[in-house]
């Protein structure tokens, strides 16, 4: 079967952000996406003083976009979130069936 | 009733020992693990039962007779994230975002403490005003909003703050509490009659195996109180005790009953852990999440289900009984 390049972003974060990252890839371009609840152990955007470690329930959203709307995402994510949240986000080049799906 | 007897027959009871018991499997590593949607569930319940049964003595009691407490409930949760935020500021040398943050914390509530306050109100025998749970709602937001009020005067800052108070106010536990006092109202008590099979008599049940899940959760946060420094440790017990015995003596003033009076002081005493994380977090995200959930969750939680309990009750007594403790 024929199959396209796509972007596959994949954002873990705290749970408390869903609702609203969910929002902003939809603007930024993205058609769909699927969010896992799960845990996780990492550490928080900043650790100058105190506690900065956190283990605890978390969210994954995976979505597959062209590849200026996976920047424009890391680009947002960048600017909006990674100083003060847990947000990480990675990128991933994946093969489509059907790609109109994703335009 | 004497007053090491009462500490004892709290610490005996199912729900302190049930909360313990869940500390105690998560520092011996145990795989005991709540899912989360049973966690979600068993809070549903507990938020939804307490508004419906809230509501349902709502109906029967007149506005004069809860007008008061109302003002009175909203008055103490609009002045506590005051003085909080000038004692961590002034003396913690916490910064703004986190002085405001862990000052929405100790001004809101928390539904879990007030429930099992209710609890052990009806398990030493002392009667409470059945329009107690429409103060917990009442008492939730206005400390939120007053902290991110201070926290825009006092500072830059970077969060979204106009959007916040919209989303604690369709928050689950306002959506919970609020929906289930307006259903209780609508119904009457008749109405609750037919529903308390469910949510009355298993109450107790649900409420001693949400706080085994919060044993757990608030000994995971133990390990970071080393992290959080001893002035924050001690606030987060000082300010509960001092909280309490305020509110404590404004609801004896206003004249609620012993129950009552002591119910009230564990809501002015209680830290949220559930409403006002969630909106701190996201208006004040520069304010570090390590040091307002450790205090509310690993400290004042436990300190006020433990000790604070009948500690509050013997307070009301003596306010009761004419003298200051």
């Amino acid at each position: 079967m024929k199959t396209t390049e796509l972007r596959l972003v994949t954002i873990l974060a705290e749970p408390e952000l869903a609702t609203r990252l969910v929002d902003e890839i939809r603007a930024l371009g993205a058609r769909g996406y699927s969010l896992v609840e799960g845990r996780a152990e990492w550490q928080r955007g900043r650790g100058d003083h105190g506690p900065s470690d956190w283990n605890g329930p978390n969210v994954r959203i995976d979505t597959v976009v062209r590849s200026e709307v996976s920047d424009a995402i890391l680009e947002h994510l960048a600017s909006t979130y990674f100083e003060h949240y847990a947000v990480f986000a990675y990128v991933s080049t994946v093969f489509v069936a059907r790609p109109d799906r994703y335009r | 009733m004497e007053g090491l007897e009462i500490v004892r027959q709290n610490l005996l009871s199912p729900m302190v020992l049930a909360f313990v018991l869940g500390a105690v499997a998560t520092f011996v590593r145990s795989d005991l693990r709540f899912p989360e949607p049973v966690y979600q569930l068993l809070s549903i319940y507990l938020l939804f039962s307490i508004g419906l049964k809230g509501g349902a003595s709502l109906a029967t009691a007149s506005l004069a007779e809860v007008a008061l407490p109302a003002l009175a409930g909203i008055g103490i949760g609009t002045a506590i994230p005051i003085w909080c935020y000038a004692i961590l500021r002034r003396f913690g040398g916490f910064s703004v975002a986190d002085s405001a943050a862990l000052a929405a914390h100790y001004g809101s509530v928390s539904a879990v403490t007030f429930i099992a306050a209710l609890a052990y109100a009806a398990a030493v025998g002392a009667p409470t005003e059945g329009f107690l749970p429409a103060l917990l709602a009442l008492m939730e937001v206005p400390a939120i909003a007053v902290a991110l009020v201070i926290a825009q005067h006092a500072g830059p800052g970077s969060g979204r703050r106009s959007e916040v108070l919209a989303e604690v106010l369709s928050g689950k536990s306002m959506v919970l509490l609020g929906g289930g006092l307006a259903i209780g109202w609508l119904g009457g008590e008749n109405g609750f009659a037919r529903v308390a099979p469910f949510f009355s008599d298993p109450f107790q049940g649900v409420l001693t195996l949400f706080l085994l899940e919060m044993g757990m959760v608030a000994a995971r946060r133990i390990v970071d109180l080393r992290e959080v420094g001893s002035f924050l440790v001690a606030f987060a017990i000082a300010m509960p005790l001092a909280n309490g015995v305020i509110g404590i003596a404004l609801a004896s003033a206003i004249g609620l009953s012993v129950g009552g009076a002591m119910v009230f002081g564990v809501l002015a005493a209680s830290a949220s852990y559930i409403a006002a994380p969630a909106a701190v977090r996201i208006a004040l995200p520069e304010a570090n999440p390590g040091y307002y959930l450790t205090a509310s969750l690993a400290i004042t939680f436990p300190f006020n289900l433990i000790v604070g309990l009948p500690v509050y009750f013997a307070i009301a007594e003596r306010f009761a009984s004419g003298g200051a403790p």
